[in-house]
């Protein structure tokens, strides 16, 4: 059986070629196909032919997605975790755009949740350093965030005379 | 056999993008953070001044994101529903099956701010907003059940043992983020029909 192929045109003039069915995954893909059936691919003028690269190998891999099948649903899980292990964070940012744009709900949730996942062991300085984030707290704005949260404590913290259990 | 081919190369620099792109800034704060747990999501408070209003202004967006990002129950669902129509979003164990459907809600919720927060064995848990107003929905009676209000709360969860039928006795847990270490808890228990509170 012979499926339609669909020719994709990055920011810089490169030209990746994936079945229908996976470029479908994209929904802006699949919108563009449908409203104006260009003759000389899809461009794509928000990405660049490096990241279009890690997308096209992304939406071929999911284009048939198993059903019930666990070990086909455990391999692709796999293959989820080593497609973005030596992804620098540059590109790791770059792929949530293009997901984003592009409209994959899957690469938008993989990414996201890796960048999560990053975050989660990260301290407050370590997060700014990531995504250039300038700190425009004055101190005493700093101060008074954290005194808000002391102040929960004092509501129902340890001070609470009902139940005094320790998290740890 | 399906694969990608190149079939024209360029040179054209590579740049990559950083966080002044405001669409990017915009995918962190309602895509990433929602994926953390409420322990770091206290502690980037202290990132920068859009990040301390965001999440202290978003509580509410944040405790249905968990919810549904961290559910593991094999029919679990997330939504809004606004005039008398639900549109629910589920996912399916492990594989991540989103579709939306629409239901009629009665019409007492009609042009009410409402929102679900979450569903068990077909009953529906959900919350109206001013004046707010905590409720269990039967879809098929059309039964609601009204549950007096908790005190302020980050996360609220719907707790039903023993029995499949919510009516019959169940529970409700409303969290409260404190300090890093620190949640407080308040429980409903539908026999007594009060709201405890406790601390962990």
């Amino acid at each position: 059986m012979s499926t339609k192929k669909i020719t994709l045109l990055s920011s810089d003039n490169e030209l990746f070629t994936v079945d229908e069915e996976a470029a479908n995954q994209s929904l802006t893909i699949k919108h563009l196909i449908e409203d104006t059936e260009p003759e000389n691919g899809v461009p794509l003028p928000q990405v660049h032919s490096k990241i279009l690269a890690k997308v096209t190998e992304y939406l071929i891999k999911h284009a048939n997605e198993p059903d019930n099948d666990a070990a086909a649903k455990e391999e692709l899980k796999n293959w989820d975790d080593k497609f973005l292990e030596k992804v620098n964070h540059e590109t790791l940012f770059d792929l949530i755009l293009a997901a984003n744009y592009l409209d994959i709900k899957g690469l938008l949730d993989l990414t996201c949740q890796t960048v999560a996942d990053l975050m989660n062991g990260m301290s407050v300085v370590e997060v700014r350093k990531l995504f250039n984030i300038v700190n425009d707290f004055t101190p005493e704005d700093e101060a008074e965030v954290r005194k808000r949260r002391k102040r929960g404590t004092k509501t129902i913290g340890p001070s609470n005379d009902q139940a005094n259990q320790s998290n740890h | 056999m399906i694969r990608a081919e190149i079939v024209n190369k360029s040179d054209t620099h590579y740049k990559g993008s950083t966080i002044s792109d405001g669409v990017l800034e915009d995918i962190i704060l309602s895509e990433i953070l929602p994926r953390l747990p409420v322990k770091s999501l206290c502690r980037f408070k202290s990132v920068s001044k859009d990040w301390n209003n965001f999440i202290t202004h978003h509580n509410h967006y944040f405790a249905l994101r968990h919810h549904f990002h961290n559910s593991k129950n094999l029919f679990n669902s997330a939504y809004f529903f606004y005039h008398s129509e639900c549109v629910i979003s589920c996912t399916t164990d492990d594989l991540h099956h989103h579709f939306t459907m629409s239901m009629r809600f009665p019409n007492k919720f009609i042009n009410r701010h409402c929102s679900t927060i979450g569903s068990i064995n077909g009953f529906f848990f959900g919350l109206c907003y001013e004046p707010r107003d905590v409720f269990i929905y039967n879809p098929i009676t059309k039964h609601v059940v009204y549950v007096p209000n908790p005190k302020d709360f980050y996360y609220i969860a719907l707790v039903v043992h023993t029995s499949n039928n919510p009516y019959s006795g169940f529970e409700i847990v409303a969290l409260e983020i404190l300090q890093d270490n620190w949640l407080g808890f308040q429980v409903y228990f539908s026999k007594t029909k009060e709201w405890r509170e406790s601390n962990a």
